[in-house]
Parts: C-alpha cells; structure tokens; sequence
C-alpha cells in the first residue's frame, strides 16, 4: 500500500460503496430528498457513453465464449470472477486459478461485474416478484427462516422498482401458484404491455396445453406464463404510476402514464426491444435495463441548477469500514484509486453521515468480513444460494426457430409453489430461446459434429437447418434454501493485486435441491413426450456441476443470481440486518442488495433487491432527517 | 432551388378540400424521398466507426419517420387516406423532390462530403418572410404554411372536420426512438401542431439553430436537421452562443471521410440480368423495402399491427442493404447498394 497522506474528501450525507442497480436507486432517491451522496465504484466507467457502450459491444462480438462478463474487462486492480475459470473441484484440492478461491464441494457457476453499472450491464432483466408464501418458509413448509416481513409489505417498493427498472409484462394473463390475483396485484397494471412471446414458447405452450403431471401424489397442470421483462415494449395506457413518482412528475410537468427509457446516452435508441437474442450479455440497443439509466439520472440530478447531489468515483476500491470508539457506528471508508490498471494506488478517506455497502452479494460480505463489521451473528458471508439450473433438452418434432427474440419471453410457473417445497426445490422453468446453446454449445457444436459424421456442402446445410431450427430447452431453476456452511470468507494467504483478501467460496448442493433435480428430470420426461420432443439430454461427468442422486446423474450450472450472504432477519442473532436493511451492529451502516434476501423462492433477485433498496433509502431519509425509525 | 413548382398552390380564399388532401399527400411523399438517401449514407458507414456523424444521420432520419406519420395522422382525420406503397409514389433515385422543377437531383450515395452536402441543401432553412405565390412554392416551409392557412381557412368555412378514423390515429405507443411526440389529430388545434411539429423540427429557421421550443440544455438532439449535418460537414459541434452566422465553434466532431463503403451511386437492378447472383441480391433487398413500406401504409390506413410489423422488416432491410455493400458491382472497382426500386408486382 502506498504511503502517501490520505487525503480527505468533503464530508456527504451518505458514501455508498458499489455503483450498480441497489446503489444507483439508493442514490437517486437521496439525492431527489436533497443528500449529497459519494458513490465509490472499484471498477472503471467501461460503458459510460456511446463509444464505450459500443466498444463493449464490439468486444462481445470478437469473444469465442460469449459469457455473461465478456463484453466487460475486469481491471487487475479490481477483478471479477471470470465463469471460464471455474472448474470442477476434484479431490477435495480447491480452484484458486481465477479471482474466486473455491473450495467445493461444489463448484459456484455464476458471476458479477465489477464495472459502474455493476452486474445490470449482464443481466437478463427477468423482473419477477417473489410470491407471499417465499416469504414464510419455516411457517408453511418448515424449512428455512421466515422473512420479518409478507409480500403485503414489500408490494408497495415493487411498483417503484418495476417503474424505474421499465418492467414489461400482462398482469391479466400472470397466472401464479397458490397466489389470489386480487390480493397480490390489488388491481396493478404494469407499465409497458408484455414483450410478444417467442415463437419456441408460443408453440410450446401451445402443445403443453391440458397437460397434467404428478408430483408427490398431486397434480399440477404445466402452465406457460408471461416472464415479466425489464426490457422495454409498448406503454401500457392502462398503468398508473405509484403516487409519489405521479406527484413527482406532475411537478416537473413531465406527466404520461409511461414512456419507455431508453438508452442513457442517446434518446433515439433503445425505447423498444427489437428481438435481439444477446440480452446476455449485452443489449446492443439499450432496451434492457442497466442501472446506467439510474446513475446517470443521478449524476445530472440538480433541480436548482446548482452543484449536483450524486458524486461517483470509479476505479476507488474499498478497503475498509471503519469503526468509531464504541463501535456503535461506522466512523469513515478507506478507499484506495488506482489511475492506471495496476499502477500505484492513491489512498482516501471517504466520510459521510450514513454508510451503504452496496457491492453485490460476495463483495459486501468480503468488504464486511475484512473490515470485522456488522458480524456479531455470525452470519457474515454465509447462506450463499444461486439457483441452481439443471437443463434438459431435446428435438421437438417440427421447426421452433429459437435466438429469435428475447433470451426467455415465458416460462412453466406451475412449479414455482406447492406442498412439495417440504421435501424439495420449487422450480421456475423458463422456455429458453436459445436452443442448446446452454447444454451443449450448440449450433457451434452441432456445426462440429455433423462434419464428423461426414457432412459437406448442402447436405450439411440442409442437416444443420433441420436440426438446429428444432433444438428445445427447459432450464429448470431450482430454489435453494440458506445453510450455513455455504459461504463466503476471507483468508491471508489468497489476495488480489492489491493485497486485498480474494473471495473463498464454500458451496454445495443439499439433498434438498437434489429431490429437485431428480422431480424436475421425470416431469421434464412426461413434457417431452406430450409435447413430441425427442429427449437428447446428457450429463457429462467431467463437467463441473455434474452430479448423482440416488444413482442417478444430474447437472446444474450457476444462474447468475447470487443471494444471501448478509441477510435480513428478526433478531440479531440470525441475520446480519433488520428488514430496512440498517445492521443491526450499527446504526449507521447498511447493507443493500441480493445479499439480503432470507429466502427467494424461484424469483429472479434483482427485482426483489431494487424494491429492498427503495425501503431502505425511505428508512435512510428517516436517520438523516433524525425521524423515528421505522418498525418491523 | 425551385421547389414544389409543378404544384397547384391552395387557394388562399376558399381552398378546396381535395386538394388540400393531395398536398397532404404530397407532404407524405416529400418526407418519404429523404429517406433511402440518408439511409444509404447510414448503412455505408462500417459499425463503430463515424459514430456521432452516424448518430446524427439516424436522429434526423427518424424524424423523418415520425413527419411521415404526422402528415398521415392529419390526411387520416380530415378524411383522406395516405399512400406509401405504390409504384410511382414510392420514390426511385435518382430523383427529384416530388411535384419540384427538377433542378435539384437527389442520388443514392455513401457517406461522403457529396451526401452530406446534399442533405444540406435538402434540409435548408426557411427564409422568414416569403409569403405563399398562387402557383407553386419555393421552400418546404412555404408549402407547408400553406396547409396550415389552408386548415384555418376552410375550419373557418366550416368545411373540413377532423374526425375521421380516429382509429386510425398513430399514438405513441406505436411511434418512439425520435425526439418530438406523436400528436394524434382530432381537431384544428392538433392539426395546426401537427405541422408544426414538422416544420420546427425538419429545416427550422435561418435565425435559430435549435428545434423551436427546445434549447441546448435538452439532452439529445436539439439542432434542427440542417445544423446537425452542418455539424458533420464541419467536423465540429455547435456550442452554446453559436448561431447560424458563427457556424459550428464547439467540440472536435471526428469524421473519418474514408470510413464508409465504395458504393456506386444510384445503383440499378436493371444492369443485371435475371438469373445472376447480384441481380437476385438486390430483387430481395428491393423486395424487402416494398413489404416495409406496405406495412407502414397499413399501419397508417387501420391497421394498427402492421406498424409493430414495420420493424422486423427495417431490420431485415439494412441487413440486405448492408450485405451489398460488400458486393463488387464490376464497375470502376465500386461495390453495389440498395436501390430502393418499386419492385413489379
């Protein structure tokens, strides 16, 4: 570390480490109650305008593998995991190859990105809502922790978040499991219609119709339902604002029910999803969400046309928060910045009145767990979940034409609850757009193996066109419940470039999630058949997520979505947070994101988390403005 | 430049209904002739490089798009019917701005000084104060004064209504990516902003460089249409303070003038006879022009749908016209372009 004097920076209402989505809405929300607001970003401002968010796309198109962070460089200052490093933990010897340590049993399949805009730069921007029961696991299934919180609660944030995310879906048509429309929308409207389906799921749905499967002595009729999208569509006529943005818009006498965002830096793009099949990683157009839409809304935010309220430095890496005497409060952040890619650091001290830690799921706790805050529970960096997603795949008897559209328009949601989650996973199961891209790197591999058999010229056209055109996926993204053991932690003898601790992962998957997998392959089997797919379906033992349960072999591969490592609770013993997200070790700290979340059932996080950072920034306002904090 | 010359110019008493639909119509066909042009231009610079110059091409081209459907949304409600798709109406380069003396060509051409040049002179200003003759006019602007006295007029007579199809007003649902608003006509009043909305945004003003109503603190693309190519032309933005005398003072705009594609102006299908690959190419790129344009007439006459339909196509057509582009036309070491003919029925 060098040794230069620590310089100082003014001191603001809030720092907030990390600029992605939850630190993004945090910051808007203050700066629109008049904060000033410090975010320090680890990364680099990669694609902040035009020529950086087109360099990205061009980088995506050079890359072999097209990853979720290939578009995205990591810096050596600031690394990020990096999916094609990870590999199959063997012998018990532990993966230190990439940034991530991970010592198994299981190996970790997904990732975050560590640039500003943080991990929506990646994102599929599948916006689901949580379902009530996903809140009370321990009470309806016994398993888990209940959340302190229902749906009831939470309801009110979704609508702010699925307004500024731009969700797009039918409400009307949103059948979910075991969920009374009247209670849960309470007359809702999204604000853009639903993205048209694919046609893989129109067909598909199509097919399935009145089909009826078992599970565990019950029927579940397999229903196709709309995957609400944060990408943009039509506005919806019908959608009615929540007041306080209504009010707020009103003053700016900018009021219409809904007009799509597009793209942060150009407002003749990206107001309409046009079917490009390369959500992940990147929209070439805009029309995905990126919190790059809040930030820079944020960064420009100066109602009097004065200084402006939302300050952000990139390429500032946390290093340490910082206690006071007692400990009651967080006293300053010690950041470092780096000018060039592992060049020498400039140390600073980062002050403000309230502290947000907002770094994704496994950097928080790391920041957390280096720092020695906010872990009298003990509960610091564990209960790490993903959704672990087994795929199963196979020919359906006539052309589908998938990667026209969107990743994933519709998904089975039949699975997403019942009297099953006792013994094993519930499951939502996205009709996949993208062929076997997933399972089997398919057309590519296709292209391959059918040279191998021997195919040139016009025959290997017309092999390719009848069969690529035919590839069907479920991807069956099965819950994971919170245990202990799986865990995020630290340890001396593995740091970064800047000899920071590097992330140590200890995951694994429980029989739990296991009876899920081996539910999900015979209903997959049953739907196969109805719907006249001839199932090709192989796991591979070398791959990294292959597994056996009862004699049986599986594979799951990461989803992306990584919750769970400072959660929110009752009490101080078995969470890290209250349900505002304020520690419960200091006042003055918060904890905003996926990490926060008990439980999530089979709902996609982001939505979930956007709605939890705008219950935080209201409890947030309260502290400053020295309100009585709020209950629950 | 002699504009619109061959044009019986409304009666400044009395018009007549009739023809004011057919200026209408004219309105609808003159926006449409300024699209292929700047569309060759955007398609010829290769992804990532020219990156403001392109974004500036596509702004001013989708507002062409959205002018298109305001004149439609005025013609729709006084009770007239546009027509995009039809041999004739359909625009065929090199060509003439419709219903003008001619003198003026517009050509199928790369990104190049030339084009932009062009563009220039398509989009030049008003001057203020050139009143309406009885026979013809001489600037874009003029005529469309004329229509705006022309609706007053016969309001005024109380022969005109504004209700109908009122299902087939494009609202902006259907219409986005453009700065401006759709307006939905269905009375004087929205009429009236309709064309105002065009005229404002289109060639503007020789006094202001800004789209009236808008400022240099509005994000985005405030400079009317001949400023912004003015931009390109030269390779600098216009700051705050400049005006139309000062030109462009502000940042460097960067143009690499090479970074564009060898094609041959103004290409034909018809150089190639029926059977050969290029001939084929450029049927199918001609083809897929003709499908977007019926589906944006239809979109424009009721059928709603078409206009989600529109986009797909567009799509599909840059990427024929992009693929000829790649191609050699055996010509002076040129390669070929979309030629955006009206292919036979």
């Amino acid at each position: 570390m060098s040794k230069q004097q620590q310089t100082t920076d003014e001191e603001y209402d809030v720092v907030i480490v990390g600029a992605g989505m939850s630190g993004a809405i945090v910051a808007l929300e203050l700066a629109k109650a008049g904060k000033r607001v410090l975010i320090l970003e680890a990364g680099r401002a990669l694609s902040d305008d035009e020529e950086g968010w087109q360099s990205a796309v061009d980088y995506f198109y050079t890359q072999v593998a097209k990853v979720p962070n290939s578009p995205y460089p990591p810096t050596g200052s600031a690394p990020q995991p990096d999916v094609l490093q990870y590999q199959r933990i063997k012998d018990g010897i532990p993966n230190s190859s990439g940034y991530w340590v991970q010592r198994g049993p299981q190996s970790f399949g997904s990732d975050y990105t560590r640039t500003k805009g943080g991990t929506t730069l990646h994102w599929l921007a599948c916006s689901l809502r949580m379902l009530p029961n996903d809140f009370k696991m321990n009470t309806n299934y016994g398993v888990a922790m209940d959340w302190p919180i229902e749906y009831e609660d939470l309801r009110p944030y979704y609508e702010l978040a699925e307004y500024e995310i731009g969700v797009a879906c039918d409400a009307d048509a949103y059948w979910l499991p075991g969920v009374d429309p009247k209670t849960y929308w309470k007359g809702y409207q999204y604000p853009m219609k639903a993205i048209p389906s694919s046609y893989v799921a129109k067909r598909f749905a199509e097919k399935a119709k009145g089909l009826k499967v078992d599970v565990l002595g019950k029927d579940y009729t397999i229903r196709v339902t709309p995957t609400p999208q944060g990408r943009n569509g039509m506005p919806n006529p019908d959608y009615v604002p929540p007041a306080k943005i209504k009010k707020e818009l009103e003053e700016a006498r900018k009021y219409t029910p809904y007009k799509p965002q597009g793209a942060f830096n150009d407002p003749m793009r990206g107001e309409r999803c046009q079917g490009n099949a390369n959500c992940v990683p990147i929209c070439p157009v805009q029309a995905k969400y990126s919190a790059l839409r809040t930030l820079h809304r944020a960064e420009r935010y100066h109602p009097s046309g004065g200084s402006r309220y939302v300050h952000i430095k990139t390429q500032s890496v946390a290093t340490r928060i910082v206690r006071n005497a007692d400990n009651s409060r967080i006293d300053h952040i010690e950041y470092l910045t780096y000018q060039r890619d592992l060049g020498p650091t400039v140390p600073g001290i980062a002050k403000g009145k309230v502290y947000v830690i907002a770094a994704h799921a496994v950097e928080t706790a790391k920041l957390c767990l280096m720092s020695g805050v906010a872990n009298s529970s003990d509960q610091m960096g564990r209960n790490l979940m993903d959704h672990p997603t087994m795929l199963t795949w196979g020919l359906m008897d006539e052309p589908i034409w998938p990667f026209r559209g969107p990743g994933q328009t519709n998904a089975i949601a039949s699975f997403r609850d019942g009297p099953f989650r006792s013994d094993h996973s519930a499951c939502v199961v996205p009709i996949d757009n993208w062929g076997w891209i997933w399972g089997t790197f398919a057309p590519g591999s296709t292209v391959g193996q059918m040279i191998g058999e021997g195919k040139i010229g016009r025959d290997l056209r017309q092999s390719l066109a009848n069969n690529v055109s035919r590839q069907f996926t479920l991807q069956w993204e099965l819950e994971q419940l919170p245990e202990a053991r799986n865990r995020v932690t630290i340890d001396p003898n593995f740091l970064d470039a800047l000899g920071l601790p590097r992330p140590v992962i200890n995951y694994s998957i429980s029989d739990y999630v296991r009876r899920g997998m081996e539910t999900a392959f015979n209903v997959s089997k049953k739907i196969f058949k109805h719907v006249g797919v001839a199932d090709q379906t192989f796991y591979n033992p070398a791959n990294m997520g292959y597994l056996e349960y009862n004699g049986k072999p599986y594979e799951f591969k990461g989803c992306g979505h990584l919750v769970g490592t400072h959660r929110l609770g009752s009490n101080s013993e078995n969470s890290v947070t209250n349900s505002w997200l304020r520690t419960w070790d200091h006042e003055n700290l918060y904890l905003v994101g996926c990490g926060a979340m008990p439980t999530w059932g089979t709902s996609n996080p982001s939505l979930t988390m956007a709605a939890l950072a705008y219950r935080a920034a209201e409890s947030i306002l309260r502290d400053l403005n020295k309100e009585k904090p709020l209950r629950l | 430049m002699m504009l619109l010359h061959k044009l019986q110019a409304l009666d400044t008493r009395v018009p007549d209904l009739d023809s004011l639909k057919a200026h209408l119509q004219v309105a609808v066909e003159l926006e449409m002739t300024t699209l292929p042009p700047y569309l060759c231009a955007l398609y010829s610079i290769p992804d990532g490089t020219n990156v403001e110059a392109a974004g500036l091409i596509r702004s001013v081209m989708m507002e062409e798009m959205l002018h298109i459907i305001l004149a439609a949304n005025v013609l729709n409600a006084i009770g007239g019917s546009p027509v995009l798709a039809k041999k004739g109406v359909a625009p065929e380069y090199p060509t003439v701005l419709p219903q003008s003396d001619g003198a003026f060509s517009i050509s199928l051409q790369p990104f190049s000084r030339a084009a932009i040049a062009d563009f220039m002179r398509v989009e030049l200003p008003t001057p203020a104060g050139i009143q309406p003759k009885a026979e013809g006019y001489d600037t874009i602007g003029q005529f469309y004064e004329a229509i705006k006295d022309a609706l007053v007029r016969l309001h005024k007579a109380k022969k005109i209504r504004f209700d109908h199809h009122p299902e087939r007003q494009v609202d902006p649902a259907d219409y986005y990516n453009g700065h401006g608003k759709v307006i939905q006509v269905t009375d004087l009043e929205s009429a009236l902003k309709a064309i105002s909305e065009i005229m404002d945004q289109g060639e503007g003003t020789t006094k202001s460089i800004y789209v009236k109503g808008m400022s240099k603190d509005d994000l985005g693309y405030h400079l009317a249409h001949y400023y912004r190519f003015w931009e390109i032309n030269a390779g600098r933005r216009f700051k705050a303070g400049d005006t139309t005398a000062s030109g462009p003072t502000g940042n460097l705009l960067p143009v690499d003038w090479n970074a564009t594609a060898n094609m041959i102006s103004n290409p034909q299908s018809g150089w190639f006879a029926p059977g050969d690959p290029r001939r084929d190419m450029m049927d199918s790129c001609n083809a897929m022009w003709k499908e977007m344009l019926r589906a944006l007439e239809d979109g424009l006459n009721g059928k709603k749908d078409r206009l989600v339909r529109a986009v797909p196509f567009m799509l599909e057509l840059k990427k024929r016209a992009k693929s000829l582009m790649n191609v050699p036309s055996g010509i002076a070491g040129t390669m070929l372009g979309p030629s955006f003919e009206w292919p036979g029925e």
